[in-house]
């Protein structure tokens, strides 16, 4: 079915195997992210008397945005990056995430920073500059829904720039190196044969 | 509340953190959480002992939420008070208005969150966003495959940890060597499990019929206009 004429037209539509996989590789990373919430948990505890509560939340942020610039990169079509978040704040919705609905929400403007990282190349470059480039943007996104969504506005500056930095680091460290590297160790397995990637690095 | 529409139920409690999320009003907010936790505990079949778990983490974001507000709020009355790094100020001025707005927002966050996920079921859930809100079979059925991974990938993870522990490696939850091996898988899962359902006569695009329907009833709707219409009323009221 998706093979039909898929040969020299460029084929934008999802294939059923790629929803899959892009939903298994947020379920994998879910499980991940649940084993680091207890890490980060410790930080939260030891940070509250003092008002720096937070920053374990922080410090794992960019984990959120990871199934995107993950499943942008393997894939490398248009609204990859996009549709993966919501499907991953789906996923976690199902799996009764504490947050509730308010995460697809989170998602989908999330999905839209790293959208426009990919989108500003215009789908052609998924290497260093566009991954950290979605990495940034996402985070910078965010960053601003988090004074809707949390009330960031009524922080002090001081504290903000703190908190954006960590963000920062953490959601390059996430989503541009950790997945860059993990997905090119993946291409280079000759798993990922099905994938723009994979084809790639052939 | 279990037998409700469980989309229109996700689109109302959206609605409602969007609306709460505009806002910093506690008493509403506070009332929110209230209301919501009581008719968790009221619907049959929830599992308390798993509510009081899950309220433990929701207690701490809040006390976390609570202390960033007193020491780190902009809002409080503390002209002339001298500032040191990150703005925090002597006790005499901290900002109980902001730590209260911010942590009675995650409580009723919190609340909403909780009424949705112990009332809903997935599968009910992804059937309604399917026929009431136009999901795509093919992400429909897709996501509900992967998602009944998720106890063999919960086991995988600690088999995982278990073969680099042999062999002497330490692994951190999100080094490289641990999840190569689990998103490589994931990949073979996820193929094979679209060739299985592809090869099952499974289509995108062909004319389908849903064995398992989801009503929208009276009671959906209503509930969809009510819980946003009483929060409005709180804000205009409470003040």
């Amino acid at each position: 079915m998706a093979q039909s004429k898929g040969a020299e037209k460029k084929d934008y539509g999802w294939k059923l195997q790629e929803i899959v996989f892009v939903a298994m590789s947020c379920i994998v990373l879910g499980v991940v992210y649940l084993a680091a919430v207890y890490l980060s948990a410790f930080i939260n505890t030891a940070g509250t008397p003092v008002g720096l509560g937070f920053l374990g939340n922080e410090l794992l942020f960019g984990v959120w945005f990871m199934a995107s610039t993950f499943a942008a990169y393997i894939i490398q079509k248009p609204g990859v990056a996009l549709v993966s978040e919501i499907l991953a704040a789906l996923i976690e919705v199902l799996l009764g995430n504490m947050y509730g609905p308010m995460v697809i929400v989170t998602g989908l403007v999330q999905g839209i920073g790293s959208e426009i990282a990919f989108a500003a190349f215009r789908y052609r470059r998924f290497d260093w500059t566009t991954m950290t480039l979605a990495a940034f943007l996402c985070c910078v996104i965010s960053f601003v829904w988090s004074f809707v969504r949390s009330g960031y506005g009524e922080l002090a500056f001081g504290l903000l720039v703190l908190f954006f930095v960590i963000r920062l680091v953490s959601s390059v460290v996430f989503c541009d190196v950790i997945c860059k590297v993990v997905a090119d160790r993946l291409a280079g397995t000759g798993l990922l044969k099905g994938y723009a990637l994979g084809r790639s690095h052939e | 509340m279990r037998s409700l529409n469980p989309g229109l139920k996700l689109l109302a409690t959206v609605i409602a953190s969007l609306m709460l999320s505009l806002t910093y009003n506690v008493p509403v907010n506070l009332v929110v959480a209230a209301s919501c936790l009581l008719v968790t505990l009221l619907t049959p079949g929830v599992n308390r002992r798993r509510l009081a778990l899950t309220m433990v983490p929701f207690a701490l974001t809040a006390l976390a939420f609570f202390t960033t507000g007193l020491f780190f709020g902009t809002a409080g009355d503390a002209s002339g008070v001298q500032t040191s790094a990150f703005g925090q100020r002597t006790l005499y001025a901290t900002d109980w208005t902001t730590a209260m707005q911010l942590a009675s927002r995650v409580l009723a966050y919190g609340g909403l969150g909780v009424l949705f996920a112990f009332t809903s079921n997935a599968f009910e859930l992804v059937m309604s966003l399917m026929q009431q809100f136009r999901l795509p079979p093919k992400f429909a059925y897709g996501v509900l495959a992967a998602y009944h991974f998720f106890p063999v990938v919960t086991e995988e993870f600690t088999v995982v940890g278990a073969a680099l522990k042999v062999r002497g490696v330490r692994a951190s939850p999100f080094s490289t060597k641990r999840l190569l091996p689990m998103l490589a898988h994931a990949l073979e899962r996820s193929e094979s499990l679209a060739m299985a359902m592809e090869s099952r006569g499974f289509e995108d695009g062909a004319p389908r019929r849903v064995a398992f329907r989801v009503p929208v009833r009276a009671r959906d709707v209503f509930f969809l206009v009510a819980v946003p219409a009483a929060i409005a009323a709180g804000l205009i009221l409470l003040r």
